[in-house]
């Protein structure tokens, strides 16, 4: 029998209690390891993204909506622009590279990027089976898209019209699989990329007219930091478009939906508190009848400190198993977000441990601890010989 | 041996009570009589080492009782001395079997299966080694913690009442279990009690 089984079983005995307590902290704990499993890929996510993207150009409407249809892929274009804008933004000086991007049709829910091979120097990407596109309907699909629909180099994909699946197909011209990327963890594994000619060619059933080759936005990569902030003033007050940045966009982003997460945080240190509070209410409430038991452990050998101890563990028994559950939970609830269909823009894992949950682990511990303190204190103290002649 | 000589505790009300010194020698028994309310209980607690006398001293076997403190007097009691309380004090969330070796653990003596199977055999309870104590009836109860006293074979093995509650004929049922007990470890025994019809039993008496 050592201490540590004493305590085990005497928190068995009292099963409701116990499990309550254990319940509230892997709630509580369940929330938190949800919150930063869900904010560090969340970040990781924008971050990769937009890695190599300074600014977007596009037509004017919400900035926020322009970087999450170009760099993100999620949400809906602002709207179309000629191919001419796109010509004068390359020839500008403080621009290094640009890139266009053509959306509005997509192949299963994946959505199909109209662009130049440049899209792929800038966003760095690879391809591990295949070659790049050498003439309109060839594309070059992301990993993630390559391995749900099964594609395998020359397969024949149709696309359909709008970015949802469901709408109506282009039949007449299938695209044809010329390569693969290889896995990037960014939204390029779910894209589906063509020459814009594809997706002129698409819409408009005979010759391509000059005056309609539209495309949705820009990538841009500046020459030097400085044009950080005479880029977008340029366009903004010289062109009937607009110039976003994904850095402030994100960041905007982030504060929106960091209010709920921060409300999340604050309950979720609400419901530990209140485990706590549950934590030391089964141990002190269980001391009044336990104080004979305890006071004879005494007379048996036992020390001040051994039982001083003996109520610490219990506390940190309850919290600990608490914690673990809550983490496992955690990672479960962020895996089936993760594999939720239509999440398919942003996937959370549930297989990635940081260290932060070490942290949280710790502090589960220290909760433990924490509301055992009093309990353990009050026993330490015992006067054994008045409690047995009582 | 036993011996107390000039012992007296004062109260916190300020009352103060002076016992006789005493002196009892190993394997020697002797009862502790007296009625309710005269003391009796305040000189187990003194002799156990649990109430430090506001004078006195207090000597087992060549060991000045109050020299030690701390976990040392608590370490000398569960080796040297086998207490047996009013009420059978069990932790319910152990079985009888780990009640007495949780006794071994503190004690610091390692864990003994067959003795603890030794003496439940010979109180005669060794088939509830399993159950728990709120599975067990107020005299089965009463052996265990006789069992847990004597485990780690004390010196002497001292009692608080033992017989009060029960009717006569178990009465000197648990008397002869004491004795016996007390004659198998080889242990002196010391009882205290307002019972006379224990009395017959000791040459030696000790009354407050």
């Amino acid at each position: 029998m050592t201490i540590v089984g004493i305590s085990i079983k005497a928190l068995k005995a009292k099963k409701l209690s116990s499990f309550l307590s254990v319940l509230l902290v892997a709630f509580g704990m369940a929330i938190i390891t949800t919150l930063i499993l869900v904010s560090h890929q969340l970040t990781q996510k924008l971050e990769s993204n937009a890695a190599n993207v300074d600014a977007v150009v596009g037509a004017k409407g919400s900035p926020l909506q322009l970087i999450l249809s170009s760099v993100y892929f999620i949400d809906f274009p602002t709207g179309n622009i000629p191919l001419q804008n796109f010509e004068e933004i390359k020839r500008n000086k403080m621009v290094k590279k640009a890139v266009p991007i053509a959306l509005g049709d997509s192949y299963e829910g994946y959505r199909i990027v109209g662009t130049e091979p440049s899209f792929l120097q800038l966003h760095q990407l690879q391809i591990a089976e295949g070659k790049l596109w050498s003439k309109n309907f060839e594309v070059v699909i992301g990993a993630d898209v390559a391995k749900a629909k099964n594609l395998k180099l020359g397969a024949l994909i149709y696309g359909s019209h709008g970015l949802t699946t469901g709408a109506e197909v282009h039949e007449e011209h299938p695209y044809r699989v010329v390569g693969i990327l290889s896995k990037q963890n960014t939204s390029a594994d779910q894209l589906v990329l063509t020459p814009l000619s594809s997706i002129w060619g698409m819409h408009h059933h005979e010759e391509i007219i000059e005056e309609e080759q539209d495309i949705t936005s820009i990538l841009i990569q500046y020459r030097s930091p400085v044009s950080t902030v005479l880029f977008p003033k340029m366009i903004n007050e010289q062109t009937s478009l607009q110039a976003a940045s994904p850095a402030i966009e994100s960041a905007r982003l982030f504060s929106i939906v960091g209010i709920g997460f921060d409300v999340l945080h604050y309950f979720a240190i609400l419901i530990m508190v209140i485990a706590a509070v549950s934590v030391f209410v089964t141990l002190f409430t269980s001391l009044k009848e336990r104080k004979y038991d305890l006071a004879v452990l005494r007379i048996l050998g036992a020390s001040k400190q051994q039982l001083f101890f003996m109520m610490l563990i219990e506390g940190v028994i309850l919290t600990f198993t608490g914690a673990l559950l809550g983490l496992a939970a955690g990672h479960t609830l962020v895996e089936i977000l993760g594999s939720l269909d239509g999440a398919s823009q942003v996937l959370f894992s549930g297989y990635l441990f940081l260290n932060d949950e070490f942290y949280v682990l710790w502090a589960g511990i220290g909760l433990g601890i924490i509301a055992a303190i009093i309990p353990a204190i009050q026993v330490y103290r015992y006067d054994i010989a008045k409690i047995l002649n009582n | 041996m036993i011996i107390l000589s000039g012992i007296t505790y004062t109260y916190p009300d300020t009352k103060t009570i002076h016992f006789k010194d005493l002196t009892i020698k190993s394997d020697e028994h002797c009862l502790v009589l007296g009625n309710s309310g005269s003391g009796k209980t305040t000189l187990l607690n003194i002799l156990t080492g649990l109430l430090k006398p506001s004078s006195g001293i207090v000597n087992i076997n060549q060991q000045d009782l109050y020299q030690l403190t701390g976990n040392d007097l608590d370490q000398w009691r569960a080796r040297h001395l086998g207490i047996v309380f009013q009420k059978s004090y069990l932790i319910p969330s152990l079985t009888v079997s780990e009640n007495l070796r949780v006794a071994q653990k503190f004690a610091k003596l390692k864990e003994d299966k067959n003795r603890i199977l030794e003496v439940l055999e010979q109180l005669q309870i060794s088939d509830k080694l399993n159950h728990y104590p709120k599975q067990l009836s107020v005299g089965q109860l009463q052996r265990v913690s006789i069992a847990r006293a004597v485990l780690n074979k004390p010196k002497y093995i001292i009692a608080d009442e033992p017989t009060s509650s029960l009717d006569d004929e178990n009465a000197k049922a648990v008397l002869d279990l004491f004795l016996a007990q007390a004659a198998a470890n080889q242990a002196g025994l010391i009882i205290a009690t307002h019972d006379k019809r224990v009395k017959d039993c000791f040459q030696n008496t000790y009354q407050i």
